[in-house]
């Protein structure tokens, strides 16, 4: 079958289909008529020329009766009126010629048992003349049969021009139906063609007709789909862990390198010790051993809070909602002894609930106070405010202090593992990367505004999901906040 | 007489540096800065580091807070006058990104900072014979300065 359909493509194959049977069908047809006409013809002529046969025998059986030749002869001659009829013979019942009449010059043609005959390209009818059940003899008539293969040659032409009439029509109309039956077919092999070569699974081949083209487009659209949110998914995965890995990577480099710092001045300071011992320096010893014990109590801290950091987003708690005011309150009464040491004075005010991990917020407020009681209480005015409200489906707190401020160029920075602003500060620079971690696992983020001499505010952000959008609290009105409308936040 | 400009923001290391120099055969001073603004401000001389000498070597810490050392080492280099002053990176980061960048950016010299008290003031005395002897330029300034 594929060799009888040589053709490469669908559509060829269907072009070929379509035309070889219109053409195999019209034939058929044409060869029926030809053959269902001559049988007709046949027929027609057989059951004609047997009549003519029989007048003329009933008209014979005078001359025979009387032996009258000449009688026959002008009996025969009344073939001139038949048109075809080429000689006409009467033969007596012993098969002696008794009269003829051939106006053609024919041999004659001898009387047989065959009511009708083709012989010599004539078409003969032999006709017994009787009488009264008596046998007078037998009429002989041939006609000739050039006007009969016209009439068939005819028939034939005409069946062949309709045949191929009937082949260019049907080949017009299956043309259009394999053109409309391919091109769902074409749609979808050159899509399918297209985002094998470009890898792109956002193309969609076009749909035609709800048939079954149309059922495999829809399915193989939904496939393409499917490949494509996955493809995305797959991106989206990759260029998270490729984030992941990169954080993860710093996260060690960052860790080993301060890590090690402690273990420097241990071994460096236990060096040193050695041969302050040994020299009896009594002073550099106890001077030795403070830098060590330091160095020892850092260490534990830097396990501790990146145990903590660690512990962030891993070790989830139940969200609850959380009454924020009375929270920083409590803290501010923990802190009061720190408090009072800097001199500070803290301002809670009111402010919305927030539904969050209360453990994780806790330590929010409980670093960015304690960072405000040692970075921020230097100046004269050492007051320091904790606020916070609702705006655009977000819960924004703030801790503003009114110390000596923070460059512009460091507030990226402070953020990051380690990342200190004062070196004789104590801190391991771990406090406000939990912060920040605490406030992305919440699906929110913190930043700082500062400038050098105007104090430093704080912000951290959460969604509110607690259903408290008309709340303002005292920050609506607060500087903050007009900052924050200001295009500050 | 060498004089040293030490970058480094934790006391201690700073004490154990400043005790190897100390402790040198080579004659010294040092003054030491604790972060990477003030490292800069020292070397232009601004402020309170007016008149201060120029170091004959700057020995840089990389992890500093506000500018950490490649910045510092970054901006040394690409300065007119400071450029030529030997930059020896004293860290304790042994990372090779730490060390290529460092040296990318025209470190003299990347050194680890040992562990063992020994070996940390044996490296320092290298430090001082390779600086301070046999690569001290001919005609060398060579400037008083405090000693630490």
């Amino acid at each position: 079958m594929m060799a009888l359909l040589p053709a490469r493509t669908f559509r060829g194959k269907l072009r070929i289909l379509v035309i070889g049977s219109c053409l195999i069908s019209s034939l058929s047809v044409a060869v029926v008529l030809i053959f269902a006409f001559y049988r007709e013809l046949e027929q027609n002529v057989t059951g004609e020329y047997s009549s003519e046969a029989q007048i003329l025998s009933m008209a014979s059986e005078a001359p025979l009766r009387f032996k009258d030749p000449a009688a026959g002869l002008e009996t025969l001659r009344t073939i001139d009126a038949l048109p075809v009829a080429v000689g006409a013979w009467i033969y007596t019942p012993d098969d002696k010629l008794f009269a003829k009449y051939e106006p053609k010059n024919i041999p004659d043609v001898e009387p047989s048992r065959e009511r009708t005959r083709i012989e010599n390209g004539r078409y003969v009818v032999t006709h017994p003349v009787i009488q009264d059940n008596d046998m007078l003899g037998s009429l002989v008539v041939a006609y000739d049969m050039a006007p009969l293969r016209q009439r068939l040659r005819y028939m034939v032409a005409l069946s062949a021009i309709l045949a191929m009439l009937a082949t260019l029509l049907a080949a017009a109309l299956g043309y259009r139906l394999q053109k409309r039956l391919a091109r769902p077919l074409s749609e979808l092999s050159g899509t399918a063609r297209q985002v094998a070569n470009t890898g792109n699974y956002s193309l969609r081949a076009a749909k035609f007709e709800p048939d079954e083209f149309g059922e495999f487009t829809d399915r193989f659209n939904k496939m393409l789909g499917t490949i494509e949110r996955q493809n995305h998914q797959l991106t989206v995965t990759n260029e998270e862990l490729r984030q992941k890995n990169a954080e993860m990577e710093q996260f060690t480099y960052t860790v080993s390198h301060d890590l090690k710092n402690p273990i420097v001045t241990i071994k460096g300071f236990l060096g040193m010790l050695r041969e302050d011992i040994a020299a009896g320096r009594q002073e550099d010893v106890e001077d030795s051993i403070a830098h060590i014990t330091r160095a020892a109590n850092r260490m534990t801290q830097l396990i501790n809070e990146l145990l903590e950091l660690s512990r962030i987003g891993r070790v989830v708690h139940e969200p609850q909602r959380i009454d924020m005011t009375k929270m920083v309150r409590e803290l501010k009464a923990e802190m009061s002894e720190q408090i009072a040491n800097c001199g500070a004075e803290v301002v809670v005010e009111d402010m919305p609930p927030v539904t969050a991990d209360a453990t994780r917020v806790r330590q929010v407020f409980d670093n960015l106070l304690g960072n405000a009681l040692k970075y921020g209480c230097a100046g004269e005015d050492r007051t320091v405010t904790v606020g916070g409200f609702v705006r655009g489906g977000e819960v924004r707190y703030f801790v503003r202090d009114r110390g000596p401020g923070i460059d512009p160029k460091y507030h990226q920075r402070i953020f990051g593992l380690f990342q200190r602003l004062d070196a004789g500060a104590e801190g391991t620079g771990i406090g406000l990367a939990i912060v920040s971690r605490i406030a992305e696992t919440h699906g929110g983020r913190a930043w700082v505004e500062s400038s050098p001499g105007n104090g430093a505010t704080f912000w951290v952000l959460f969604p509110d999901d607690t259903g408290n959008r008309q709340h303002r609290g005292t920050g609506a009105g607060s500087p903050a906040h007009d900052a924050l409308s200001a295009g500050r936040g | 007489m060498m004089h040293f400009l030490l970058v480094e923001d934790d006391d201690s290391h700073a004490k154990i540096t400043l005790r190897s120099l100390q402790m040198n055969r080579v004659a010294n001073t040092v003054d030491r800065v604790a972060d990477g603004v003030e490292a800069l401000r020292y070397l232009k001389q601004e402020g309170q580091y007016a008149g201060r000498p120029r170091p004959d070597v700057i020995l840089l810490d990389l992890k500093l807070p506000k500018l950490d050392g490649h910045e510092v080492l970054h901006e040394i280099k690409q300065h007119e006058e400071l450029c030529c002053i030997p930059v020896v990176v004293l860290t304790t980061s042994d990372a090779e990104a730490d060390r290529s960048k460092a040296y990318q950016q025209h470190a003299n010299s990347y050194l680890v900072k040992p562990v063992d008290f020994d070996k940390f003031r044996q490296m320092v005395n290298e430090l001082c014979l390779y600086w301070g002897i046999w690569n001290a330029p001919p005609d060398g300034p060579v400037e008083q300065g405090d000693t630490f």
